[in-house]
């Protein structure tokens, strides 16, 4: 039972770290085997009651505020957006929004070519119109995204995690695209480009990964906050 | 409640280097660590017995341990071994960790470098 309660205070203490829930699942069930070896050793050397009380426990294997700040430490420590958040957050992102850029222009290249025997349907018209616009938008949100996951589960401190997202932010506000359906073979045009001053409208281009970071930065602070609130003192 | 006095902080690092050698004799898992720690430090090390396994996590996670479920006295246990990477880890830690040896050692035997020159 002490052993139980022990355990049981460890999954509370863990769950306000904010740790993945497989990697404290997994943590537990070693420090429930390592519990099970103990009481083993006891039986076959006759040892006295060392771990029969929850007190006991935590004196041989850590109190669970120990194990569970060891554990936060250890872990964010294995991540190396925790180790070099410089380079992950401030100039990492640069060269990643590039290749989603050239890696969509080049899908959109190739979708649209794919499409041209069906330029004359209004739908598939709308529908190019629709991926040319994207590409001022898909490329920055899905970094906003990856930056969010890195610095949710990197732990990172919410000032890189905001940092990398002001950068995507502007530089995606920076984007210009122009664009025309072609009429006839040859007549098409695509314009990708960065220019200063931003027009009026790709003020969204910079709002969108800005509003996204904050939304998410939110849930992870709330969902901080409510895990904290549920946990025993 | 009775808590283990554990070692000062500047010995951090030091149970990563005592889990890598370890390990570099065979594999173990982490009560089997545990209790060699124990007994081939005569007891010096005082240490958590639950902390060692975010250690192993973070070795793991680095590419320096692998790690898989298996059989151990009938029980299924989690089995850590070093790669290949720990292994040139574990060199290079020996390495260091002699580095901070010798210079404590100069330095408790009065050595001559670094004396404050006096005007």
């Amino acid at each position: 039972m002490a052993a139980l309660n022990w355990l049981e205070d460890v999954r509370a203490e863990l769950a306000a770290t904010g740790l993945s829930r497989a990697y404290q699942k997994r943590l537990l069930k070693e420090l429930a085997d390592h519990i099970d070896d103990l009481r083993c050793a006891e039986r076959n050397h006759a040892m006295s009651i060392e771990i029969a009380d929850h007190s006991r426990i935590s004196s041989r294997l850590g109190t669970p505020q120990d194990v569970a700040s060891a554990a936060k430490q250890q872990i964010t420590r294995a991540f190396f957006a925790h180790r070099h958040p410089v380079f992950t957050f401030l100039v990492l992102p640069l060269p990643l929004l590039a290749i989603l850029l050239v890696g969509y222009t080049l899908g959109l290249i190739g979708l649209l070519s794919g499409l041209k025997s069906y330029s004359d349907v209004a739908w598939v018209a709308s529908l190019a119109g629709l991926m040319i616009h994207g590409l001022a938008y898909v490329p920055a949100i899905l970094l906003t995204l990856g930056i969010a996951w890195i610095a949710i589960r990197s732990k990172a401190k919410w000032t890189w995690w905001l940092g990398a997202a002001m950068l995507v932010a502007i530089i995606s506000g920076l984007l210009g695209v122009t664009y025309r359906m072609p009429t006839m073979p040859g007549t098409g045009l695509l314009q990708v480009g960065f220019g200063f001053p931003p027009q009026l409208a790709q003020l969204p281009q910079t709002v969108i990964p800005l509003v996204i970071t904050s939304l998410l930065m939110g849930c992870t602070l709330l969902r901080g906050q409510r895990i904290q609130d549920t946990t025993p003192a | 409640m009775p808590r283990k006095q554990t070692n000062p902080v500047f010995l951090n690092g030091v149970p990563e280097l005592l889990i890598l050698k370890l390990l570099s004799r065979q594999p173990m898992h982490g009560y089997q660590l545990v209790q060699s720690i124990s007994l081939l430090s005569g007891g010096q090390f005082q240490f958590g017995e639950g902390c060692i396994y975010p250690v192993l996590h973070r070795l793991e996670l680095e590419g320096a341990l692998h790690s898989r479920r298996q059989e151990v006295g009938g029980r299924s246990r989690v089995v850590y071994e070093l790669s290949n990477a720990g292994k040139k880890r574990l060199v290079g830690v020996i390495s260091r960790w002699q580095t901070v040896v010798e210079s404590v050692q100069v330095v408790l035997q009065g050595g001559t470098h670094g004396r404050a020159e006096l005007a």
